[in-house]
Parts: C-alpha cells; structure tokens; sequence
C-alpha cells in the first residue's frame, strides 16, 4: 500500500519533519514522497546533523527518481565517504601512535562508533575526535599529540584540552564531566573497558554499558539539541538488545537518572527500543518523563538555541531528584563555578585591560559583587 | 628525454588508498595530508610504479581510460601530482615545465577536458560547536585555471 506523507504535518511542527521522523523509523518503505518534501527532509536532516544517515535512508526506503534529489543524494554520499575517511584515517594513525607508545587510550564517539553503531563510518558527521587517557598519563599524551604535529588550544577545559593539526580537532579527556557535575566513575570504566581493533590498530573501547552511559550524558549535555544525539543512543541501546545477557546485566545504576532520560528520548524517535526496563523502578519519573517530553516537543518545533554553560549546569541540575539529591548536586555545580574562570570573567577584565589569568582571579568577586548589585536593584 | 622517465608513486605501510565510485583517496601517514584524485590522476598515478615509462603509462592510461592520453597529458599530470608531494623524488625537475591547463584544454578539445587531472587536498571539516558537524570542505586545487572557468 503507497501513502503520500507530503500532506501530513501537526501542527507546530518544522516543515518536513513528519517525514523525517517517518523515515528514522524506517516507516517510508514503498511510500511515495514528493521530491520537494525529500529536499525539505534532507534539509531538516543537515540542521539536526544527520543528513548521511536520513540520505542513505531516503534512498533505501523511497523511490528518488528526481533529477534534483538523486544528485543530491550522490553528493552527500561522496561527501560523507570523504569526509569519513579523512577522519578514519587520522584516528587510525593517531591510535597507532598512542599503541606504538604503549600509552592506553579509549575512542570516544567518532569514526569508531560509527563503525560500529551505523555500519559505516561514512553514515555519521564528525567535528572533532575524542580520545580519554588515564589521567597519570595525560601529559605524556600531549607530548605524543605534540610530536604528531598536534598543537594545544590555550586553554583547557575541566576535564579535556582541546588540540588542532590543521582543520582536524582532537579533544584528549581524562575524564567526560567535570566529576563535580556528573561522577561517571572513570576509573570503574576503565576496569571495563574492552581491547579491540581499529583499522588493525589496538585500542580500547568503553564497554557497551559504559558507552550507553556517555551517550545519555553526551546527549544531556547538550540538551539532545539535536537528532543526531538521540540517534546515535538508539543504535546504542539497539545495539545493547543484540548483545548476550551478561552484557545487558551491566547496565550501571549509579547513572540511572541521566540514562533514564537518555532512554525516554530514544523511546521518543523509535517507540520499538525496549528500554522500558532501564527506567521502570526510578523514582520521580514522572518528572523526567515530562522533561523527555518538553525536549522532544522543542525538537520537532524549532532548531536548538546556542546553550551557554549555565544553560547546561541547570539542565543537568534539573535532572536531579527533587530535595536532597539535587541541593548536593547544586552544591557540587557551586564548587565548579567558583573555582574557574569563564567567559565572562575574561571578558570583564578585559574592560581593564588586564588579561593575564591572575589578574583576572582578583577582578572576578568585583564583577560578581556588581551582578549581585545589578540583580538587587533589577528585583 | 620524457619517455624515459619512470616515475614512482609513494607507497608503502604509510599510504592508505580508498576508492570511491570513481575518485580514489589517499592519506599520507607521515605527513598527515589527504587528496582526492579524479579517475584520470588516479590511473596515471597508479601506473607510476618505477618500471613503466611515460610511453607505456600513456598507453596504459588510454587503454583504462577508453580515451586517448598522450605523453602530455601524462607529464601535466605528473608535475601536478609531483606539486602535491604524491610522486617519489623529483621525477619531473628534469623537463621543461609542461602546457597550462588552458593550453591543454585548447590542445586536446573541451570533449578529453574531462581527462585533465584534478587533485583535491582533502581537509577535515571545521569543528562546529556544541558537538555540531558538517560536511566535508574539499580545497580544489587546480592551477592554471582561467578565472572565468
């Protein structure tokens, strides 16, 4: 039976988007879609960062007969293998390097996820490679990134520095959150970390729980601003389904609450992920039910708005169980705040002049004092 | 003096080749530099493996190509790839510089134009933030071109 999906659109919802959901779920087969609704879904698709999986989709489950589309089609998919294989390639010869050092190393998201989750590196967007180290060996990991042709940004995050060679990105972690912010409990993943292959070079993997973890936190972090967080969880948790039972057991409770919303937003795109089970017996899931939701509805309505670090502390604030829980979490998140400088810090001394990091330290309470003064009278 | 040449590509445990559709890519281990080399540039460059002349690559090329390919052509598409670091020493250093890209379209027709040589060094896309991405910026590089091509 053939339906036209080009009609179909509640109302509030992004133009194409319908389609675009249809077309996740693998709901298009032998429908026939308009070649202007399969522009507007590859459109959407680029916006949400996962325009070559919507394209290989869009061509296994739709008739592209259109000039316009096919050659589209084709372009993305030369794109994407381009792009896949600078990117593969890079990995592989930087993970060679760390193995050559004898240095361990887990790849985190990238080329090797994609592998793995979607098939085909070729069927997922990078911007940067992420590569955690052990923290005892952080430093003589920028040495080896240096001696690669790596250099460091000037500034390091809480738990990451991020490096460049040319256009490519690499970001060493020794950790994935400010423990502070999140505890993922680095060391214990490390304990479950697999040896695997890429390209025939050594490495480690996080253990398939473990990797299900980051995904929600990832996607959290980034208030699932975008389809492709809450793709890659439901390959992840898809792929967590195919894995034998002793796997499954695995799953971590200490996380449960950031991987109950991670499940609840994979549920959202593909209602056939049984996970179900990952969240039956949390307390308050109501709440995080409506927040799963809320999310999911500002997807399908609007493209995500740029977050700021404070949109990102309070989110992951807001996942917290009401009372105890979230007034430690706030503490911890108050301790992170109070011991770095951000942005506007910076830009505050800069109004001065002063750039130097320790005279930025001295000016920071004047510039706190003066928001508290501007918020007292604003009220 | 030409015909003599045996030019060698780069090779070895460094070198990573892919092909896609028509278009091969290379990735250069050591120097961490990707290209991407249209059907005609990849079958010249393949055949420069140190024992086949400009004569035999010229040859060859055509026989793959279902073209005919000259000794021109196949020196044009040598300096062009000797440029990108892509050949084993300095294979070209000896003859004179070959025809312009526009030279070579007026010699051989804008029907073998197809057949010129374009290698793309193939950069990674720039980091979006916020974990965005986006497609790949391929940097064309193809000298000579008249601005109005």
């Amino acid at each position: 039976m053939r339906r036209s999906t080009s009609t179909r659109r509640p109302i509030g919802m992004r133009p194409g988007m319908r389609t675009l959901l249809d077309l996740l779920r693998g709901e298009l087969k032998g429908s026939r879609v308009a070649p202007d609704e399969q522009m507007r879904v590859l459109d959407l698709a680029e916006e949400e960062n996962i325009l070559p999986w919507a394209a290989a989709c869009l061509r296994a489950q739709t008739d592209c007969g259109a000039p316009e589309v096919d050659a589209r089609l084709r372009a993305i998919d030369r794109t994407a293998r381009i792009s896949a294989f600078v990117w593969s390639e890079t990995l592989r010869s930087t993970l060679a390097e760390f193995h050559r050092r004898d240095l361990p190393v887990i790849s985190l998201k990238g080329p090797w996820l994609a592998q793995r989750l979607y098939g085909d590196a070729a069927l997922r967007l990078y911007a940067d490679l992420d590569l955690l180290v052990r923290r005892s060996d952080f430093a003589r990991a920028g040495e080896l990134l240096s001696g690669i042709g790596f250099s460091p940004a000037e500034r390091r995050d809480d738990y990451a520095q991020t490096w460049s060679r040319g256009s490519i990105v690499l970001e060493l972690h020794d950790d994935v959150e400010n423990p502070l912010a999140f505890d993922f409990g680095i060391e214990a993943a490390w304990e479950r970390a697999q040896l695997a292959e890429f390209g025939g070079v050594p490495a480690r993997l996080l253990a398939p729980s473990d990797e299900l973890r980051f995904l929600c936190l990832h996607g959290a972090r980034h208030r699932f601003e975008r389809l492709s967080h809450v793709l890659d969880l439901v390959l992840a948790f898809r792929q967590l389904a195919g894995s034998p039972p002793s796997t499954q057991r695995e799953l971590p409770r200490e996380s449960e609450r950031m991987l109950a919303l991670g499940c609840m937003m994979a549920a959202r795109l593909y209602p056939q992920v049984a996970v179900e089970a990952c969240y039956t017996a949390i307390p308050d899931r109501g709440r995080l039910e409506r927040t799963a939701e809320r999310l999911w509805q500002e997807r399908l309505r609007a493209p995500a708005p740029a977050l700021d670090w404070r949109a990102k502390h309070r989110f992951l604030l807001s996942i917290e169980r009401r009372g105890w829980d979230r007034w430690r979490a706030r503490v911890r998140h108050l301790k992170i705040l109070s011991t770095r400088l951000i942005t506007a810090d910076f830009a505050f001394a800069a109004h001065f002049h002063l750039y130097r990091t320790w005279q930025v330290w001295m000016l920071r309470p004047v510039r706190l004092l003066l928001r508290a003064c501007r918020a007292l009278e604003t009220s | 003096m030409t015909s003599t040449l045996r030019p060698c590509k780069l090779q070895g445990d460094r070198i990573t080749m892919r092909s896609i559709e028509v278009e091969l890519l290379i990735y250069d281990e050591s120097t961490h530099r990707a290209w991407c080399l249209n059907p005609s540039s990849a079958c010249i460059w393949q055949l420069c493996d140190g024992r086949n002349t400009m004569g035999e690559i010229a040859a060859r090329a055509a026989n793959e190509l279902g073209h005919a390919v000259n000794e021109e052509l196949v020196l044009f598409t040598l300096q062009e790839l000797q440029e990108e670091g892509l050949l084993q020493g300095a294979i070209v250093e000896a003859v004179p510089r070959g025809a312009s890209r526009r030279e070579m379209i007026g010699k051989m027709g804008l029907a073998a134009a197809a057949l010129l040589p374009v290698i793309a060094a193939v950069t990674a896309p720039p980091a979006l933030a916020q974990g965005g991405s986006v497609g790949t910026d391929v940097r064309k590089r193809v000298r000579n071109t008249p601005p109005s091509q």
